[in-house]
């Protein structure tokens, strides 16, 4: 943990000694009676490319380019990094013309998206780690089917042996659709345990109606629902790990195709440097 | 009692590809299958397993998620006997993502040709609304933007030339017309700033630079082209909304082209060297003679006088507001010195015209025209200054100079005393007649056709270089209606007789002279005098002023060649002479200018409407707040100097015309500290443009014909 800090901190500085430069060198080179927007643009837009070659660096682990970690670190503080040279570029002002509106709406987009996707990956992933077990998103499923194969086993196998029909209906009204599919997303995500908990009273609530070997049952099919319960959570927050970047990397492509044309247009208006 | 997925984890063969394209569709339920679709999405899965050959047998290999091993096992010949239903292969989340984007980038591409093939592309496009003054080319791109008329290869051919800076710059000065050399710094020739970064650099500085423009010295070097020009755009931003301010740059920037920079002005900006003052003033008046002792003797010495009360009698603020005025003759300087040109009655006149006097006994008879000629000199009688050309005025050499025989008299009789023609040759003696008819023509015009005469031997001479107006003033069209021509007909009859009366006896002295409005004529000397009556006299204005025009460049009374020249350099002499009556130039003074013509200041500082200095003040708010009366906190009179004459007139009095013989008005240079006690960045503010402009030269008003409404 404490290298994790140290690096932290270390890149953190760097990012900041970085930005100081740029705010300092936009103002010498506006007192040279230049436009710094020039120098500003170019460097965004290849910071840009270079921050979509991460998607490009994934596909090709193969390749001697450096560790994923590293190009993860320079992503997350070049991103931050380009903040302060998209507001150096526009000169702090709210830009005023369509297709500079949405070009900057794309960077902002882009950029929240990316700050959103960087605190997900620090907080889901401490929430994963106090879950319990890690699982495969992918087994997800899997893992659900064989609980609900097996709560629906036990279902049947307490009709032949009981006379009541309390679990049965129980089952069918509450159980059946809690197993069917993952559950309770957003709650999970917002780490509200509130319809978990419903669900347990309810269970609970159930205890008057049965005999004692049903509620045995019962306690072998809540302690399915409690594992259950700890599926959804991991496909909650492993669903929005991934889904964020639905957000994130079409923007990105957006946001470059929209910079291109900006840069044809800016050179072909401009007025001089 | 709790259970753990560890229960669950007797399945590895479960299918888990998520980089590949495709998934089984049976995956989001948990019951993927171990084939999986192929890499075009289609799912090729008809039996539950694909029976394995072991030795002799075929074993089932249905996976555990399908009910594991089935009982019935394969058929004899290896197929399962169990249908399956294919399944609808979904796509992975990787492949789901890579359709969006593509999806997303597709949408981009599409709303920018649409924005681009739109009809209001170039609203589209435009990075931000005009400011206010541009506001009426929002729709006209073309008019600052040179490829704002193309479609996107040109925009992408324009992106790649290096010219398009001072492209765009030329279409700023289709409007704005700011002279010669607009796109050089400051709009001043190089020569000329030059030398003003010169002399700054000599100058020097002991301050130290500030730490912002050492640093830029490091930086990129100022955008110029190989000629020193600047694009508008580099200092000019539009685009920036309705309220920006075109104009606004930082002081430092300012700064990072001077060779003197400096931190603040109240701190160190250059003292100033002579500012306001850069010329002599246009009206010889010496404060510091007349505050001291003029107006303070004033009972004594002008006792029907209005002594002033302060500057704001003889000064004030024009319409503009930015600068002090005179209030006029009327106002600030009659009540002393109208007597001077109103008195001039004890003065002589300005002779116009006059008789030359012959020697009396020239002539063979009594017919001959040299004896009736009136003006003739007694016998002995030695006037000095009576040679042919000595005795005529300037007005009549101007106006005798048109005539051919007059100039082939003239240069016959160069040399000759008029006064004692005894020794003179016959053809002298015809040149003398000839000499004598030119005169008597030239009366005899006045007399008939009056102002035509003289406009037409006067435009014979001077062209177009004297307008129609001045032209009537000239022959007296104007002042004194026909007050000339009366005199004139007056004398000739008197002179020559009209046909019905004699001539008046010769030499026959008169004690009364007659008047006609300025007009007198003058007999003991045979002339036609005139006398101002007062002040702004019109005819002696314009002649005055039509003298200064009508003066070769460069030219002076003594280096005057043709008989014109010399009239017109006469003309000027006597006029401006100090003894003149009305003394116009005592007060006006006369300055040569940059094309070698003179030009009489009849008025005080002028405000030239189009003409931008470097440095610019404003009276007004200053005397709002600091009162009326506070002109001597940054004008003081340096009683030190007084304002020599020398600056004003030569040795031989005549007038000095390098108006910059003198830099003062008599008040001392105003100092940097007493404006910085206002001007420091707290109170009234210290940018370099509230007192600095960029632009510096004349610039009149071009209008480019391009905004028209188009109505009928």
């Amino acid at each position: 943990m404490k290298s994790f800090a140290r690096r932290r901190w270390r890149n953190l500085g760097i990012a900041l000694v970085l930005a100081v430069a740029i705010l300092v060198f936009d103002y010498v080179y506006t007192l040279s009676m230049r436009s710094f927007s020039y120098v500003s643009g170019w460097t965004l837009l290849v910071v840009i490319l270079g921050l979509a070659a991460y998607n490009l660096r994934k596909k090709l682990p193969f390749l001697p380019l450096g560790s994923s970690a590293t190009w993860l670190q320079i992503h997350i503080y070049a991103g931050l990094l380009t903040a302060v040279l998209f507001l150096v570029h526009i000169e702090f002002r709210v830009p005023n013309g369509v297709f500079e509106i949405v070009l900057s709406l794309l960077y902002v987009l882009v950029f929240l998206s990316g700050l959103g996707g960087l605190a997900l990956s620090r907080l889901f992933a401490m929430r994963l780690t106090a879950n319990g077990e890690e699982v495969q998103f992918e087994r997800i499923p899997f893992f659900i089917r064989q609980i609900q194969d097996e709560v629906h086993q036990m279902v049947l196998n307490g009709i032949a042996e009981t006379e009541t029909s309390v679990i049965p209906e129980f089952y069918v009204a509450r159980l059946k659709p809690f197993f069917d599919r993952p559950r309770h997303v957003w709650s999970h995500l917002l780490q509200s345990s509130r319809p978990s908990q419903r669900l347990h009273r309810e269970i609970r609530e159930q205890d008057r109606y049965l005999s004692e070997p049903e509620r045995e049952v019962m306690r072998a099919i809540e302690d399915r629902v409690r594992l259950k319960n700890r599926l959804d959570v991991q496909f909650s927050l492993q669903g929005a790990l991934k889904y964020w970047l639905f957000l994130h990397v079409p923007l990105t492509y957006a946001l470059l195709v929209f910079a291109v044309i900006h840069l044809v247009l800016v050179y072909a208006f401009s007025g001089g440097i | 009692m709790g259970c753990s997925l560890e229960d669950y984890e007797n399945e590895k063969e479960q299918y888990q590809r998520p980089d590949q394209q495709w998934v089984c569709g049976w995956a989001s339920v948990g019951k993927a299958c171990h084939i999986g679709p192929d890499h075009k999405g289609q799912c090729h899965v008809e039996r539950e397993c694909v029976p394995q050959h072991d030795q002799d047998r075929w074993t089932c290999t249905r996976p555990k998620a399908w009910g594991g091993k089935c009982v019935e096992g394969p058929l004899p010949d290896g197929t399962c006997p169990h249908c399956r239903t294919r399944c609808q292969p979904v796509r992975s989340l990787l492949a789901r993502r890579k359709v969006l984007t593509v999806w997303v980038t597709a949408a981009a591409i599409g709303a920018i040709l649409l924005m681009l093939g739109s009809e209001h592309n170039t609203t589209m496009i435009s990075p931000g609304e005009l400011s206010v003054h541009h506001r009426s080319l929002e729709q006209n791109c073309e008019s600052c933007h040179a490829s704002a008329g193309e479609d996107l290869s040109g925009w992408l051919h324009s992106a790649l030339s290096s010219q398009h800076g001072l492209t765009q710059s030329k279409q700023c000065l289709e409007c704005h017309a700011l002279g010669e050399h607009s796109l050089q710094p400051h709009s001043v020739e190089p020569v000329r700033l030059a030398m003003q970064t010169k002399r700054a650099e000599d100058s020097g500085s002991s301050e130290e630079r500030p730490a912002w423009l050492a640093l830029a010295e490091l930086g990129p070097s100022i955008p110029k082209t190989e000629q020193g020009e600047l694009s508008c755009v580099t200092c000019h931003r539009e685009h920036r909304g309705g309220e920006f301010d075109l104009t606004q740059i930082s002081e430092n920037r300012c700064q990072r082209c001077h060779a003197q920079p400096f931190h603040t002005f109240s701190q160190d900006h250059p003292d100033f060297v002579s500012y306001p003052y850069n010329r002599r003033t246009r009206i010889y008046f010496d404060h510091s003679t007349h505050y001291d002792r003029h107006f303070s003797l004033f009972e004594r010495l002008m006792p029907n006088g209005k002594k002033p009360d302060g500057c704001t009698t003889c000064h004030m603020v024009d319409s503009s507001g930015t600068r002090m005025g005179l209030r006029g003759f009327e106002e600030s300087c009659a009540s002393c010195h109208a007597g001077e040109i109103e008195s001039a009655d004890v003065l002589p006149g300005i002779r116009f015209l006059a008789l030359p006097g012959i020697d009396r006994r020239a002539g063979d008879d009594d017919d001959d025209p040299l004896r009736k000629w009136p003006h003739r000199f007694k016998t002995g009688e030695h006037v000095l200054g009576s040679g042919a050309t000595e005795q005529l005025t300037p007005f009549m050499q101007i106006f005798l100079s048109s005539d051919p025989d007059f100039q082939n008299a003239i240069q016959t009789l160069n040399g000759i005393n008029l006064g004692d023609l005894s020794e003179a040759s016959t053809e002298q003696l015809s040149a003398v007649r000839k000499y004598t008819q030119s005169i008597r023509n030239l009366l005899d015009d006045l007399v008939e056709t009056r102002q035509s005469a003289l406009k037409l031997r006067l435009q014979k001479l001077t062209g177009d270089t004297v307008k129609q107006r001045a032209l009537a003033v000239l022959v007296g069209e104007r002042s004194q209606s026909s007050a000339f021509f009366d005199a004139v007909t007056e004398v000739h009859t008197r002179w020559f007789g009209d046909g019905e009366q004699p001539a008046s006896p010769e030499n026959e002295a008169k004690s009364v002279t007659r008047t006609f409005g300025g007009w007198y004529d003058n007999e003991p000397d045979y002339s036609i005098r005139y006398r101002p009556s007062r002040h702004a006299d019109l005819l002696l204005q314009t002649w005055l002023d039509a003298c200064c025009r009508l003066l070769p460049s460069g030219s002076k009374s003594e280096t005057a060649r043709t008989l014109q020249e010399r009239g017109i350099a006469g003309m000027f002499d006597l006029l401006s002479d100090r003894s003149s009556p009305g003394g116009c130039l005592k007060c006006h003074t006369v300055d040569r200018q940059h094309d070698g013509q003179l030009r009489i200041n009849w008025t005080g500082n002028r405000h030239e409407p189009y003409h931008h200095r470097f440095t610019k003040f404003s009276h007004d708010p200053h005397l709002k707040q600091l009162g009326a009366e506070s002109c001597g906190q940054c004008h003081v009179l340096d009683r030190e100097i007084r304002l020599v004459r020398s600056a004003f007139t030569t040795r031989d009095w005549k007038p000095n015309i390098d108006p910059g013989s003198v830099l003062t008005s008599g008040f001392s240079t105003i100092e940097r500290r007493k404006c910085a006690t206002c001007h420091t960045t707290r109170s009234a503010g210290e940018h370099c443009l509230q007192c600095h402009r960029y632009h510096i030269g004349h610039f009149p008003p071009r209008s480019s014909g391009r905004f028209t409404s188009g109505s009928k």
